[in-house]
């Protein structure tokens, strides 16, 4: 029931045609309580910081980039009204707050700051960054063509990218969910606590697995497969399997071409 | 005489025994199978179809309403007992027909995605994991009850099709590679290598794209000629998305 009396409190901003460098603060409907972030940009970057605080303030920049002035007769003498902008869009409900843009094109640079408390999923296609920091939460970053930073984290963190780097910086980490880490072209660089118990799935085709970690490496046999037909099929596993302190939840680490960098903090 | 009907029934139900298995199997071997008989690709097709079901009902009760104008203007002319009534009951017949309808539609729209989720609700235990496989909004949770999918030794079919909805509609990539990896262990079943090659298609993102082809050819799958057709005849109906990781 309580949700239903929540709804009136949704809380919609469209902005659209919106001017640069503006500061929007967001309430949530119950103050306190934990918050989830759903942010998507196809062009973009996303930065999202922790803070103590009760509300959530969303700052925007639509880039307004002047590809069109190269010289074209035909524009000779006229003077410039208006150009092709983007829109965001903000909704909050029941603490879950959501942010989008219709920009396909146009670079949108999103600062968001929420929270200590706060669940955060960002993603977008191109940009230069995802970032978040001092987050106490869950946390899902997934990307295209952008490296992707979480720095002082409390909690578990999902992270993929397809070209770009992966820095991942834990400060406390729950036992109790795995967590995997991935990109095709780009270098992962994770700090954990060295007090933290973890099975480690690691795997670089191009690459070096490096680490300043107490981790031993755990052989795994060849995986053997017999048909009912009686021949038989063998292939070798390229992943390398790791504990840190006699193993616990499984972190998987993935990279095509890059190094693997666990670090203790 | 095994009848296949009666086999992809025990097989959506989760309930074949060994030698059916093997039989279910052979029959998939020898092509008197194909996977889209699978209920879980019927049901993959059936997903993307919502819309068009939904389009299909709107003009279905736009007709119903329509039909129902007609006839009343035709009962006019006839001065039909109907045009005796009093108003507000003349207004309040088209709009229970109108309520009708839309529950009428809402309760076939439900049916249709019952049928998604019902087939792998079959087992009660498992209810409550596959639910959070499939709808859990936390990524860690979902990654790590696919990763244990496999501890579950009973009913394997259902974790099948369960991991193989995993990797096909989650919008995690992690999630989605940590289904391949839980489906590999099965792949000695050739439902499970060809819906792996089937997935290729499905996939929008490059580095799944990418695990997959990569998954295949360790268990030592080739992708034959109609793979490659379907697999691109799938590509070329996509549609833009926006979630391309």
């Amino acid at each position: 029931m309580k949700n239903i009396f929540t709804l009136f409190l949704l809380s919609f901003v469209t902005i659209l045609g919106a001017q640069s460098n503006k500061d929007i603060e967001v309430p949530l409907s119950n103050p306190g309580k934990i918050g989830f972030l759903k942010t998507h940009l196809h062009h973009g970057s996303i930065i999202v910081i922790g803070e103590d605080r009760d509300n959530v303030v969303v700052n925007y920049d639509l880039d307004e980039d002047d590809n069109h002035e190269e010289e074209d007769s035909r524009r000779g003498g006229l003077k410039r009204v208006g150009r092709a902008k983007s829109g965001i869009k903000i909704t909050e409900d029941n603490n879950i707050i959501e942010i989008d843009s219709d920009s396909k094109n146009k670079d949108i640079e999103i600062t968001i700051i929420v929270p200590l408390n706060f669940n955060i999923e960002i993603s977008n296609h191109n940009g230069d960054d995802l970032t978040v920091e001092n987050i106490t939460g869950e946390i899902n970053i997934e990307s295209h063509n952008s490296d992707i930073s979480a720095l002082n984290i409390s909690g578990f963190v999902n992270a993929n990218t397809y070209n770009g780097d992966v820095e991942i910086s834990f400060d406390k980490i729950p036992s109790s969910k795995d967590m995997a880490f991935s990109s095709y072209n780009g270098d992962i660089d994770i700090s954990l606590p060295s007090s933290y118990r973890a099975d480690f799935k690691l795997k670089t085709v191009n690459g070096e697995i490096l680490s300043d970690l107490d981790i031993e490496e755990v052989g795994k046999t060849p995986e053997f497969k017999s048909s009912k037909k009686g021949s038989f099929k063998l292939y070798t596993d390229t992943w390398t399997y790791a504990k840190l302190n006699g193993g616990g939840n499984e972190i998987k680490i993935n990279t095509h071409s890059g190094d693997i960098m666990l670090r203790a903090k | 005489m095994i009848n296949k009907k009666e086999l992809l029934e025990k097989f959506n139900k989760g309930v074949l025994s060994d030698t059916e298995s093997d039989t279910l199997e052979t029959m998939f071997i020898n092509d008197s199978l194909t996977i889209d008989e699978f209920d879980i690709y019927r049901n993959l097709e059936s997903h993307y179809e919502d819309e068009d079901i939904n389009i299909s009902l709107d003009h279905k009760i736009q007709n119903l309403i329509s039909d129902e104008i007609q006839k009343e203007n035709t009962k006019q002319h006839k001065k039909h007992w109907f045009t005796f009534l009093p108003l507000p009951i003349k207004l309040a017949f088209p709009i229970m027909l109108l309520l009708c309808g839309f529950f009428a539609g809402k309760s076939w729209q439900n049916t249709e995605k019952n049928t998604f989720t019902g087939i792998v609700n079959s087992q009660p235990g498992n209810v409550q994991m596959v639910n959070d496989i499939l709808y859990h909004p936390s990524s860690s949770h979902r990654l790590t009850l696919v990763n244990n999918a496999n501890k579950n030794s009973e009913n394997q079919e259902q974790i099948i099709r369960v991991l193989f909805m995993s990797l096909n509609f989650d919008k995690s990539a992690n999630v989605r590679m940590a289904a391949v990896d839980a489906l590999m262990s099965h792949s000695d079943k050739a439902i499970v290598r060809e819906g792996l090659i089937k997935s290729i298609g499905q996939q929008e993102s490059f580095i799944m794209k990418e695990y997959l082809t990569e998954a295949l050819n360790i268990i030592g799958e080739k992708i034959n000629t109609s793979g490659i057709i379907n697999t691109i005849d799938n590509d070329k109906n996509k549609t833009f998305d926006k979630n391309i990781y």
